[in-house]
């Protein structure tokens, strides 16, 4: 039903009209309060990093929300408020410390792996395959197959199950959208959860009599010797890690090759230069900015370009916008190799930043360096697909030839 | 009955029951928030709305109209067209 227009500059924003409606935002209404999506809405770099990296900025509580909800309109979402309950303790103090590190440690692990010769490989086979047939979907048959490859290898998730649980994770992806939900959409997401906390509770049962070198074995040892848990909370943990590392880094890698492939002149000067390689993957992820906001509260009233905001209220950071900011980020949305100002927010900053942002970016330069091999691969002139969400969108369709 | 009446008297109905008011005194110029009524309100609303007439509502553009007038005007505008639409309607 769309028989009214809203004059929110967020409402209906997606990928493909996202760009023009941040730069508006940033150069008239810097920081301003949503009506759609309840809540502030930050696009400028300044003014995101600052949020990020004050002290008292804490992940945005959604408890009280759902719970109200589920409470006042007897809906019985048992597995939402259980998934966004683990949620709200893994990042808070001091259980926020302790599932790092758990995660950290087991991340650790993925040393012994030779995780980037495996990619590699893995890419060049995909690659292989695409050539055989004439023709590659980047979006589903590169960056989501290698993401989904590396969340698997990691945590040591059956190649069977692979594809199931991709489908299940992304349609779980509505939790991160920060849009009014329909009572429909939060039953579809409560079995959701149960559906995937269901496929994990069992695996670490087995990891925990028999375990080995991946990932989960490495989370139920360090969770039953200094940070005991219930499987089921575990389990929350596990599902937030899957869907946190494989839709992200899937988006990163399609739109990662989309803006490499447009620019032939930047291609060839990369194939010719291994050494930029590290420093292109990092503007690719600038502009694909696969998590294009996070929400954050304050804990105490602040006053920010000329707004007043109250603890507690709901901020918006949009990195996306942040990361095209041309204050930060001069000619913003080519992609710069010696770019002399300050980080991109891809991974957000600050006590929350995202645990897997090197093994990401890692993900995102092999990918790119397996695209650079193959010169004959070019665009189809097919319009790409992107998922209509705000948030975490990727692109659906890329298609790419064999020339 | 109309599909405007329908819809006038089922939101009637409704907002008696969640504001325990007579059906008489809802006022169909005012907004949900006029009433006291949260985005936690209007998402339930929506849902129920949906059950009812079979619709499907965006609870972020539901919490929009400006009034209980606008929105059930354009209500009734979805399921008229659908009705008309539908064989043997």
């Amino acid at each position: 039903m769309n028989t009214t227009t809203s004059d929110d500059p967020l409402a209906g924003i997606h990928a493909q009209n996202r760009d023009v409606i941040y730069r508006k935002l940033r150069e008239e209404k810097p920081v301003y309060w949503s009506t759609v999506h309840a809540g502030w809405v930050l696009t400028r770099y300044d003014d995101v990093q600052w949020v990020l990296k004050h002290p008292d900025a804490m992940a945005l509580e959604v408890m009280p929300f759902l719970e109200k909800l589920s409470r006042r309109g007897g809906l019985d979402l048992p597995n939402l408020l259980a998934f966004c309950a683990a949620l709200s303790l893994l990042t808070r103090p001091p259980r926020h410390e302790a599932v790092r590190k758990m995660l950290g440690q087991a991340l650790g692990g993925i040393a012994r792996l030779d995780l980037p010769g495996l990619v590699s490989r893995r890419a060049e086979a995909l690659l292989d395959d695409g050539q055989r047939r004439g023709s590659i979907d980047l979006a589903e048959g590169y960056g989501r197959a290698l993401a989904l490859f590396v969340i698997g290898t990691f945590l040591g998730i059956p190649d069977d199950d692979l594809m199931t649980l991709s489908a299940l994770a992304r349609e779980f992806m509505a939790v991160f959208e920060r849009t009014v939900p329909s009572v429909r959409t939060m039953q579809k997401l409560d079995r959701c959860a149960a559906a995937l906390t269901g496929y994990f509770l069992p695996l670490l049962a087995a990891r925990r009599r028999n375990p080995g070198a991946d990932g989960l074995s490495s989370i139920v040892r360090f969770a039953d010797e200094q940070f005991p848990r219930a499987d089921a909370e575990l389990a929350q943990n596990c599902l937030f890690f899957f869907i946190a590392a494989e839709e992200t880094t899937s988006a990163a890698i399609a739109t990662g090759a989309w803006v490499l492939l447009q620019r032939p002149g930047w291609r060839a000067h990369l194939a010719a230069d291994p050494s930029r390689h590290k420093d292109a993957a990092l503007e690719l992820l600038r502009l694909a900015s696969p998590i294009q906001f996070v929400a954050r509260q304050l804990g105490a009233d602040v006053e920010l370009a000329g707004q007043k905001i109250r603890a507690g209220e709901p901020l918006m950071l949009m990195l996306g916008a942040a990361n095209r900011d041309p204050e930060a980020f001069p000619d913003p949305d080519e992609p710069v190799l010696d770019r002399q100002g300050p980080k991109p927010l891809v991974f957000a900053a600050g006590p929350y930043s995202c645990v897997g942002a090197q093994l990401a970016a890692l993900e995102v330069e092999i990918a790119m360096r397996a695209l650079l091999n193959r010169p004959a691969l070019q665009l189809s002139s097919n319009v790409p697909i992107w998922s209509d969400r705000m948030n975490i969108a990727p692109l659906l369709r890329l298609e790419a030839q064999f020339t | 009955m109309n599909t405007a009446d329908d819809i006038r008297n089922w939101v009637r109905g409704h907002l008696a029951g969640v504001l325990n008011v007579a059906p008489e005194s809802i006022a169909f110029d005012r907004k949900l928030s006029d009433y006291g009524l949260d985005s936690v309100d209007a998402i339930l609303m929506a849902g129920e709305l949906e059950d009812h007439f079979g619709l499907e509502i965006d609870p972020a553009t539901f919490i929009q109209y400006a009034t209980f007038e606008s929105m059930m005007t354009s209500l009734a505008a979805v399921l008229d067209a659908r009705r008309q639409s539908a064989p043997g309607a």
